[in-house]
């Protein structure tokens, strides 16, 4: 009847983000160790997919959606054209990790000890935050055409010369 | 309550992470290291919309921050990609160790 009391006690937020937890972190490895890396890229195609089902959890369904727009929806796409464009050089048959394995596995598990203790003994206290009226999306509007008006154009001048830059650098001509 | 699970996702987002930084270092393709390199993106994303819910904040800057950040990684991806491709024209290789042209 205790562990009754204590499941009853935990939210069902909390439940739905582990199951997401535990996709987002087995689609993660899959795609620093699976070989082919067509199939990397579509399992970065699930890692993203549940890290906006994560931010819809976190009340933050505006991001949730500029993540679907913008990463599954853009940036996957691109990898794949990257990945197909390029299908001479991606055999099955070619080793795809270098010698370093042990060593970065060295290091990861150093760096998460290391951060693990750092976060668990910060102090932060985590309340949940009552949702705001109307939702999160009214502010995040309001501050970007406010207060961060400026990033705003900035990030939008970025995006132009990336996309400037991008077609520049592909798109000469051989001589 | 709340602490675990504030706690939770600090710990799922630092795993991320560093699963992310393990692709950076042990992928010999360039296409490999760029996905490598949009896991810890979105592990950091993870991380701001928590400190979002979980810290009261102000204003809803956990959610401006990684719009921005989401923004600069797809020009990212875009110039990174152009990059790998114009790479791929010069040496019909996109493996990483072939790219030692500024080796010493």
């Amino acid at each position: 009847m205790d562990l009754l009391s204590i499941i009853s006690k935990v939210p069902v937020t909390y439940l739905i983000f582990l199951v997401f937890a535990v996709i987002a972190i087995a689609a993660a490895f899959l795609v620093v160790s699976v070989k082919s890396v067509m199939h990397a890229a579509l399992f970065l195609a699930v890692f993203l997919l549940s890290v906006a089902a994560m931010f819809f959890i976190f009340d933050a369904d505006f991001l949730g959606i500029v993540q679907i727009l913008l990463y599954v929806g853009g940036v996957i796409v691109l990898i794949l054209f990257a990945v197909m464009l390029t299908a001479r050089v991606q055999s099955h048959l070619l080793q795809q990790t270098n010698e370093q394995k042990f060593m970065a596995m060295f290091v990861c598990g150093l760096l998460f000890i290391m951060l693990s203790y750092v976060i668990l003994t910060s102090g932060l206290q985590g309340f949940e935050k009552s949702v705001l009226q109307g939702g999160v999306t009214r502010d995040v509007g309001r501050l970007l055409l406010t207060v961060y008006v400026l990033p705003f154009e900035v990030a939008s001048v970025v995006l132009l010369a990336a996309l400037i830059g991008a077609m520049a650098i592909v798109g000469k001509k051989d001589e | 309550m709340n602490n675990l699970y504030f706690y939770t996702i600090l710990i799922v987002s630092l795993v991320l992470f560093l699963i992310g930084i393990y692709g950076v270092l042990t992928r010999r393709n360039a296409i490999g290291i760029l996905m490598s390199i949009e896991i810890m993106f979105n592990s950091a994303n993870i991380n701001l919309v928590a400190f979002n819910k979980f810290l009261h904040l102000e204003a809803s800057i956990g959610i401006i921050f990684p719009i921005f950040i989401i923004t600069l990684a797809a020009a990212e991806t875009a110039v990174g990609l152009a990059l790998i491709l114009s790479i791929y024209r010069k040496l019909k290789s996109v493996y990483v160790e072939k790219m030692d042209l500024l080796k010493w």
